[in-house]
């Protein structure tokens, strides 16, 4: 077999099958590049499994009765139906307006563009653009 | 002799008299070889727009299925289907999008080999994608490489409407800084196609089909049309969608309706207010393209009653 | 009607609690944001046990808690961003070892931890997930929503940049 490459990872893990394992293992004993990258591999892996499983600080998991909410109640009716008594009165009036103005949705050009992009950069590149939207896109018109 | 002459005649007559069939071509095939190659230059990217000519000069490098991308002082890199953003100021935003539509040409475009060219005096390969009798793109494959030095893109009327083309480059395998790669990408999900107004984002858009579709901010939805060649991404929301960068743009007047638009190197922009709400498209199609996809969509207009009161009681 | 799941929520609080809050510490070196960041997941771990399907119980509760953690971390960073404030002390984490320091080949934790920081996210959550959540191949594929290839190729890659900076 070529070098392994990847395959070293997944043969350290125990994720090869029969096969592959006796192919990495009959290449190991030939090939001293990859047997040093495995002793790498196996030196990080180690490395990690080396960190300590730490306790999760005390109260983590929330508490196991929810106090029922206590509702009150007030003369004041709520938000609620004063807007739409005001909206009702606006249908047979037909002032819309008289209720807030509508807001609206302001999306940065850098915002659509990154989403844009990100997905474009899934597909082959074939038509003109930068390989990949950068922000500060800068000129207007060339005079 | 004379008898050869008159066969030899009858030949040429016969080559020139036919065309001769364009040799059909498996652009997969050399799009993934691009996809693979390692190489770093500058790119220009200049597109002619109705409001004037857009150009933009970046450094680019491939390396590892990793891509850079620098201008003027902020970076990119593109991995994993990750896109990570480096602003001057030294802030890191990325998104990632999870799982997405295969990647198909529509039936409508045919790839063709036209035949060997030379780009900053290495040998290319051309390969032109034909709609119907329209070269629409024209590519530039390195031999060497594979990588794709040169893409130009026309209009209907044959004018040239984007090229993009490297001006300087080099196959030594390049060192991409990826430090940029650390901070933790946003990731955008595709959503059920269940809840979609079909009204607002038509499945088939001009020839277009809607392959993605994420949850976008404010309760808005957002869709990804492709074609295999183009592509452009529409927000539609029930409230008025403004970009701040297209304020003082010129106004474009198409179909008899006004839309807000700007154009920049490799892709244009669009927001309008509709009857059943406001959008914004983004996309590099060409300019036939653009107009025949917002020919598709919700017109410009005053949003109806039943959108002003929904705006007032929500918005 | 979907089945029941094999554990209370009380249940899988007190045997994978530990575990997630782990994994998030691990993927962001900070004890607060790992808090924080569990407390978010078992919030959504309890509300997706009533609509939890039969099949691999450890792989489901991955998957969400990964997205649960991806979607807090999204959400915490709807804010004008400034730096993340590990990009900026991790420069000073990599102090070359002075000559006498040399001859150790003992690595203390936080060196580990800062070295984990400095991989690309996807090959931080795949060495975190494989090494100490200890998922197989196959669990953190389906954790993580991509082909078994590109795991084994994140491990890989994530390993080797880790020799590296730790060698």
């Amino acid at each position: 077999m070529t070098h392994p490459g990847e395959l070293l990872s997944a043969f350290l893990d125990g994720e090869l099958d029969h096969r592959e394992r006796n192919q990495v293992t009959e290449h190991l004993g030939t090939c001293s590049s990859c047997a040093d990258e495995l002793n790498g591999l196996h030196f990080a892996r180690a490395a990690v499994r080396s960190l300590p499983l730490l306790e999760a600080p005390p109260g983590l998991t929330p508490a196991e009765d929810q106090t029922a909410r206590v509702r009150t109640f007030t003369r004041r009716p709520p938000v609620w139906v004063a807007a739409a008594a005001a909206a009702i009165l606006a249908f047979f009036v037909g002032i819309a307006t008289i209720l807030a103005p509508p807001t609206t949705l302001e999306v940065r050009l850098d915002q659509l563009s990154d989403q844009y992009g990100a997905r474009t950069s899934l597909e082959p590149a074939i038509t003109p653009r930068p390989p990949v939207p950068v922000l500060d896109r800068v000129s207007g018109p060339i005079e | 002799m004379k008898r050869s002459l008159i066969v030899a005649a009858l030949t040429i007559t016969a080559l020139v008299g036919q065309a001769v069939p364009a040799l059909a071509t498996d652009l997969g095939t050399y799009l993934e070889r691009a996809e693979a190659s390692e190489y770093s230059g500058e790119v220009f990217v200049v597109c002619d727009t109705p409001d004037g000519t857009v150009g933009q000069f970046v450094e680019v490098a491939r390396s590892g299925g990793e891509l850079w991308v620098r201008t003027s002082g902020s970076e990119a890199v593109s991995a994993d289907g990750a896109l990570y953003q480096r602003a001057a100021n030294g802030t890191v935003e990325a998104i990632r999008i999870d799982s997405s539509a295969d990647w198909r040409m529509s039936s409508k475009y045919t790839a063709v080999d036209a035949g060997q060219a030379r780009e900053l005096e290495r040998p290319v390969q051309v390969v032109t994608v034909m709609d119907g009798d329209i070269e629409r793109v024209t590519l530039h494959f390195d031999e060497a490489t594979g990588a794709l030095l040169r893409s130009e893109v026309r209009n209907e009327d044959r004018s040239l409407y984007c090229s993009s083309s490297f001006v300087s480059f080099s196959e030594e395998r390049p060192l991409i800084d990826t430090s940029v790669l650390q901070a933790t990408p946003e990731a955008i999900e595709v959503v059920d196609f269940k809840d979609i107004d079909e009204a607002a984002l038509p499945a088939r858009v001009a020839g277009f089909n809607r392959l993605d579709v994420y949850e976008g901010p404010e309760s808005s939805t957002i869709a990804y049309y492709s074609d295999g060649v183009f592509s452009f991404t529409v927000i539609a929301s029930q409230r008025t969608v403004t970009i701040p960068e297209l304020e003082d743009a010129p106004v474009a007047e198409i179909g008899g309706k006004e839309y807000q638009r700007l154009f920049q190197p490799g892709q244009v922009v669009y927001a309008w207010e509709s009857r059943v709400g406001g959008y914004a498209l983004i996309g590099d199609l060409p300019i036939d393209l653009q107009e025949a996809v917002l020919g598709d969509l919700p017109a410009p207009g005053r949003p109806g009653f039943f959108a002003r009161l929904w705006r007032s009681w929500f918005g | 009607m979907p089945d029941v799941a094999p554990l209370s929520w009380e249940e899988v609080a007190r045997a994978y609690g530990r575990k997630i809050y782990n994994f998030a510490y691990r993927l962001t070196g900070n004890a607060d944001d790992a808090s924080d960041l569990t407390q978010e997941v078992l919030l959504r771990v309890r509300k997706g046990l009533a609509g939890y399907q039969p099949g691999s119980f450890e792989g489901w509760l991955w998957r969400i808690t990964r997205n649960a953690f991806l979607d807090e971390v999204r959400r915490r960073k709807r804010r004008p961003s400034a730096p993340l404030p590990d990009e900026i002390d991790r420069v000073s984490t990599h102090a070359s070892p002075a000559p006498d320091q040399v001859l150790s080949t003992v690595r203390l934790g936080e060196d580990i931890q800062a070295a984990l920081l400095d991989l690309p996210y996807d090959f931080r959550e795949a060495v975190v997930l494989c090494d100490i959540v200890g998922l197989s191949y196959e669990e953190i594929s389906a954790a993580v929503a991509a082909p078994i290839g590109t795991v084994r190729s994140r491990i890989h890659r994530g390993r080797k940049m880790l020799k590296e900076r730790l060698q």
